[in-house]
């Protein structure tokens, strides 16, 4: 062996190794060429990043997420088309229509007219924003909010879309972007959960939201989304029972605490620890949740400026009230989700029911976050899943009609948390089809609110089954353009 | 033959060489026609042609001379033809380009040191063709002419490349990353940083001092303000009338469209920076940060620049065990970014909060940045320590207990930007103790005492701070929103006394129980206790406040059912998209929900009659049976056409009391249907409802296979 070891060495020639050399180099090149980082410093998730820091520093410290699950009407709020009124009632033309795919709901029906929003539209603030007359709180603060309207996504049902929306995947079984967060960076305030839920829902058809939008997927789990109850109680079994001391709980939990510490010493299972750290938090949120969830204490201005639903526990106005209480308070991702909004038909009276439930809160919260200066390092987000089609779901006058599910174009606006307030960001065309400028994926939407973190969405990720995940999949880039 | 063609190469030389010396000598006077313009205008086409042929000759002549070559008659003859050619060809090429060098824009040292390398490879190539049949022409003199004639080359190319693509084409893409130093925001200005490297990439190949078409150059701001042949490049302020935003809005086809196609065109965002640069005038030594917050120019150029917050801190980091040491729950200390010795420090719970808290960070009165205090019960006492954390920049005492008293306190924070100050009770006054922190930038007071007045004239005298007063709602005028009912039922036996609340503070609630519309003024007020229904009624109600609008009137019914059965069943399946609690629906004691049919308050039934079966422990001695239904036809809800009334003393044996025939009512969306019959007293009974079984009226395609649905709720009996 050691004979057959010594003559390949003699083998090796200068001829050859040259030649081998030159195919090793040239391999090196193509590599560096076809990888441009491979020579870059090691990025840092590989060097083990340390969790709980953003990484570069960051312009948002928190989210207030305003979902409005069943995706309202981009024609109807924000992307106005003077033209597509015009056009009521003609054919869509098969040329902007495309050959993309309809939902079961349309793509049988015989004619597809076109048809203009039924509400009116006004221009508001320094950029003459054009807003529709459903929205009017958000038209006043239309100078501090970042208007949207080229958002596009790949799923055409609600579930997968919002799934698609809160976990860059539309199979549901990844961790939702308010897990991502609290991995990422973290809980500001110990004793409150780092990501928060709160429901409510309106008058008009409510798909469901469930649980698995706020889950931490193959995360550990002390990073899901914590549901608040829409009751006068929003944490349920906080309070000790009668005859149960604080001291006395303590006790309590310290040798349940040791307990469990015994079989995570014996079973090595991380979930146990987890629990350990949530009996913790339970403890501590004793106290910090009334303190966070006393509404008795907000002034009059503060109840007019939400509106006086905002004192109905449940309502979107009472949730978007505490999504600031949250804020305030240190918790990183409060995650609203407004149902309701799938308006198949009789969309212009249904669709202002919505609009009246969210829009005063919603502009409350933006004002109210800015007054207390804290707009500049909280982000929020309001929008749906998808947009709605420009052509009439079943019968159509012009009073009356409704629309279908359109993932190719729809709005959302954005505020605060490092984002150019007062602009319009994308361009639809006069149809409200398609987009012609500036079109964000929803990876991207995901890839700039990580980015106004202070994380780097390439770099957040999390391995797991042998590969590496992360939010954003395999795509998005930072929309730069609404970077302030 | 062959002779014959190198003589007539050997003459075009010499032909060419004299023509060139004339036209060198009488360059000035030379006005090219348009025909000629076409000929000199190949000058980059074919200048490649006699290059690749010089180097190929040149190396030829390089080893000429040992003597096996010198024997070789094809090494020779190849040498000798390709050096005439070669030269006649550069000849042709000199030729081109002097013609070329007379059309507009073609100046400066780059196009001289062009123009004579040019000639010089003409003519020593010529001169080599010449020489090189003596027999004195030896091996040193070869490689000397050679080597010469190549230096001259590579010259010659060089500053035609330089003429085509700019200076430092070649080296641009190693020298980049030094070119293109990051600027920081702050530093950032307008012309040099945002609209000079516009010109810079997408114009300056054409337009510097060695190429300027059209008698243009854009290197500097002198060169840029005098402008070109056609006259000045802008009007400041008027970016309409400005030939440089012409130029580039002409259409693409368009001769005089700038940059010409095939250039690196300039980009939608790049136009737009040049537009608003001149419609502002055509600032050259404005730094972007002077531009107000709300210009367009300053936020469209912003995301170029080194974002502004991405601080150096000087000062060493904390001990970061120190840190973890003083991190806890209730105080929260973090670095700014990670590797950043900077701290932020967040304090929570008002309930732990003592001034300890912010003694214990005195080791870290270097590192800390910011400090959040909002909503604790921090005294004038605490101030104190906060003053010793020199580095602090942001300080949140929104909602604390501070005074003017303490706020003198914080004049050793000479690095304090934004301090908020809003929820406490300090005056304008105190606002005095501020005024040694210069760097102060924001400054919150919302919800103190300072008046809106006082506001406005300190803002006046402190222009360079941004006042936070909060937005006022007081002066809005807001409906009230519904008053709510906090009986958990509406369905009563005997009597029920109505509990009513409201979810704003201190609101009065007026309400009708006789069904007269419900004012302001002649109304009832209600006080608890005050309303006592003992038969089936509806209440109004609607709230009042000072300062607010009405809310809008809200009714809720109460209904009697004398009543209640021991136990129920029910013999035929439910609908299950309607399925709500089941049967105990019917006897919840509350009404179906006459807003909302899918709210799991009714009881549906579809294809199939609901049946159900009551006891009563005591012979009930009952006289009405009536219950709610839900009809929308849209969605497929419709009334129930029939019911049985049956009734007995055990189960098995009931007997038919009344058959009853439902009159159809459309326009109402829930109907109260009420059955009456002779009192009788029995302890079982059982209702048969009959739904419709088809859809009325043609089936259209969208529903079929769709069913009518029944939904029923709460089974009134007196």
């Amino acid at each position: 062996m050691e004979r057959e070891i010594i003559e390949n060495g003699l083998n090796q020639s200068r001829r050859r190794f040259l030649s081998k050399l030159s195919l090793g180099l040239g391999s090196v090149a193509l590599g560096s060429l076809l990888i441009p980082d491979l020579f870059a410093d090691t990025p840092l998730a590989d060097t083990g990043l340390a969790q709980g820091l953003p990484h570069f520093a960051p312009k948002a410290k928190r989210v207030i997420y305003l979902f409005q699950a069943g995706a309202p009407s981009q024609l109807e709020s924000f992307d106005f088309k003077p033209k597509l009124r015009e056009m009521t009632g003609q054919e869509l033309p098969d040329s902007v229509k495309g050959t993309q795919r309809l939902t079961g709901m349309t793509a049988n029906q015989k004619s597809f007219p076109m048809v203009g929003s039924a509400v009116d539209f006004k221009q508001y603030g320094k950029a003459n924003t054009w807003v529709s007359d459903m929205f009017p709180y958000t038209a006043k603060v239309v100078d501090d909010i970042c208007i949207i309207k080229s958002m596009h996504t790949e799923a055409i049902n609600h579930d997968p879309a919002i799934t698609f929306f809160e976990t860059g995947a539309q199979q549901g079984n990844r961790p939702s972007m308010g897990s991502w967060v609290s991995y990422g960076l973290g809980s500001e305030n110990k004793n409150l959960p780092a990501f928060c839920v709160l429901l409510s829902k309106g008058r008009g058809n409510g798909q469901g939201v469930y649980s698995k939008l706020w889950g931490s997927g193959f995360l550990d789990s002390i990073h899901q989304g914590v549901k608040f109850s829409g009751g006068e109680n929003p944490v349920l079994y906080l309070n000790d029972m009668k005859g149960m001391s604080r001291s006395g709980r303590r006790q309590m939990l310290d040798k349940l605490a040791s307990l469990n510490e015994i079989s995570y010493k014996e079973f090595g299972d991380p979930e146990i620890a987890t629990k350990i750290q949530q009996y913790e938090m339970a403890y501590r949120m004793q106290t910090a949740i009334p303190e966070v969830t006393d509404l008795s204490k907000e002034p009059d201005d503060i109840i007019k400026l939400y509106g006086p639903d905002c004192l109905v526990p449940g309502t979107f106005a009472a949730n978007a009230l505490l999504a600031r209480k949250l804020s305030e308070n240190g918790v990183r991702f409060v995650q609203l989700y407004h149902q309701g909004w799938d308006q198949h038909d009789d969309l212009p009276s249904e669709m202002a029911k919505q609009a009246m439930d969210v829009d005063q809160a919603s502009a409350a919260l933006v004002t109210d976050l800015k007054q207390r200066g804290m707009l500049d390092e909280t982000l929020v987000i309001w929008g749906g899943e998808f947009g709605r089609t420009n052509y009439s779901q079943g019968k159509m006058t012009k009073e009356n009609y409704g629309r279908d599910h359109h993932p190719r174009c729809f709005s959302i606006w954005m505020a605060g948390g490092g984002i150019k307030p007062g602009i319009v960001y994308g361009e639809t065309d006069d149809f409200g089809y398609n987009i012609i400028k500036d079109p964000v994926h929803v990876h991207d939407f995901q890839a700039t609110i990580l980015n106004q973190l202070g994380l780097d969405h390439e770099k957040l990720i999390y391995k797991h089954l042998g590969r590496r995940y992360r939010l954003t999949d395999v795509s998005g880039s930072v929309v730069k353009g609404i970077l302030a | 033959m062959e002779k014959r063609l190198r003589v007539i190469a050997a003459n075009t030389l010499i032909v060419l060489n004299v023509f060139i010396l004339f036209l060198l000598l009488f360059e000035n006077r030379l006005v090219i026609p348009a025909w000629l313009q076409v000929f000199g205008r190949m000058h980059p086409l074919l200048l490649h042609f006699p290059l690749v042929m010089l180097v190929i000759a040149m190396a030829l002549e390089f080893f000429r001379f040992p003597t096996k070559h010198q024997l070789n008659e094809f090494y020779e003859r190849f040498a000798s033809y390709l050096l005439v050619a070669g030269a006649v060809l550069a000849g042709v090429t000199v030729v081109m380009g002097l013609f070329l060098s007379r059309e507009e824009g073609y100046e400066g040292d780059v196009l001289d040191w062009h123009k004579w390398a040019g000639v010089a490879v003409m003519f020593f190539s010529s001169l080599v063709y010449l020489l090189r049949g003596f027999s004195w022409y030896n091996r040193l003199l070869a490689r000397v002419s050679a080597v010469v004639l190549l230096v001259l080359l590579l010259v010659t190319g060089h500053y035609g490349a330089v003429l085509t693509h700019g200076d430092d084409f070649l080296l641009a893409p190693v020298m980049e990353q030094k070119v293109n130093e990051p600027v920081a925001f702050e530093q950032a200005e307008v012309f040099t940083d945002v609209i000079q490297p516009i010109f810079q990439g997408k114009c300056v190949s054409c337009h510097n001092p060695s190429k300027s078409k059209g008698a243009l150059q854009l290197t500097d701001s002198v060169s840029i303000l005098k402008g070109g042949k056609t006259g000045k490049l802008f009007d400041a302020g008027h970016p309409e009338l400005s030939l440089l935003l012409q130029r580039i809005h002409l259409p693409e086809g368009d001769k005089k469209r700038m940059p010409p196609v095939g250039k690196p065109q300039l980009t939608p965002t790049e136009i737009e920076l040049l537009t608003l640069w001149i419609s502002a005038g055509g600032m050259f030594s404005r730094k972007l940060v002077d531009l107000p917050e709300t210009d367009s120019l300053r936020q469209l150029a912003a995301p170029a620049f080194t974002s502004a917050t991405k601080k150096e801190y000087a000062f060493e980091p904390a001990d970061p065990a120190l840190v973890k040491k003083l991190n806890n729950e209730y105080r929260v200390i973090t670095p700014v970014a990670l590797g950043s010795p900077a701290l932020n420090v967040n304090i929570f719970n008002s309930s732990n909060y003592t001034s300890k808290v912010l003694q214990e960070l005195a080791p870290l009165s270097t590192q800390v940045v910011s400090i959040n205090l909002a909503k604790m019960p921090v005294k004038d006492a605490d101030l104190e320590t906060i003053g010793k954390l020199f580095n602090l920049e942001v300080l949140n005492l929104n909602f604390t207990g501070v005074t003017g008293a303490g706020l003198k306190q914080l004049a050793p924070l000479a690095r304090l930007q934004s301090l908020s100050l809003s929820g406490t009770d300090i005056t304008l006054q105190d606002l005095d103790a501020i005024n040694p922190l210069t760097q102060l930038k924001h400054l919150s007071v919302w919800e103190t005492k300072i008046t809106p007045q006082e506001i406005e004239s300190f803002r006046k005298s402190h222009p360079a701070m941004l006042v936070n007063a909060g937005s006022s709602t007081s002066g809005d005028l807001l409906k009230l929103n519904l008053p709510q009912l906090e009986n958990e039922v509406n369905v009563f036996s005997d009597q029920v006394v109505v509990k009513l609340k409201h979810p704003v503070k201190a609101v009065q609630m007026r309400y009708s129980v006789d069904g007269t519309p419900v004012d302001s003024i002649r109304s009832p007020l209600y006080e608890d206790g005050k309303i006592v229904i003992t038969k089936n009624s509806t209440i109004k109600v609607r709230a009042f406040k000072p300062g607010w609008i009405g809310s809008d009137e809200v009714s809720y019914g109460f209904y009697q059912g004398r009543f209640r059965p021991d136990s129920f069943a029910l013999l035929t399946p439910v609908f299950e998209v309607y399925k709500s609690a089941g049967v105990k629906t019917l006897f919840d004691q509350r009404l179906g929900n006459p807003a909302n049919y899918y709210s799991g308050t009714w009881l549906g039934f579809s294809r199939n009659n609901a049946e159900i079966v009551m006891k009563f422990d005591q012979p009930a001695a009952i006289s009405s049976i009536s219950f709610n239904t839900y009809q929308a036809p849209y969605r497929e809800l419709f009334a129930p056409m029939e019911m049985e009334v049956w009734s007995g003393d055990g189960p098995g044996k009931f007997r038919l009391v009344k058959t009853v025939r439902f009159a159809e009512e459309k326009d109402k969306q829930v109907l109260l249907l009420q059955t009456m019959f002779p009192k009788t007293s029995f302890r079982y009974m059982k209702l048969v409802i009959k739904p419709r079984m088809v859809l009325p009226g043609k089936i259209i395609p969208e529903k079929k296979g769709l069913y009518p649905v029944m939904l029923v709720d709460e089974i009134l009996l007196n």
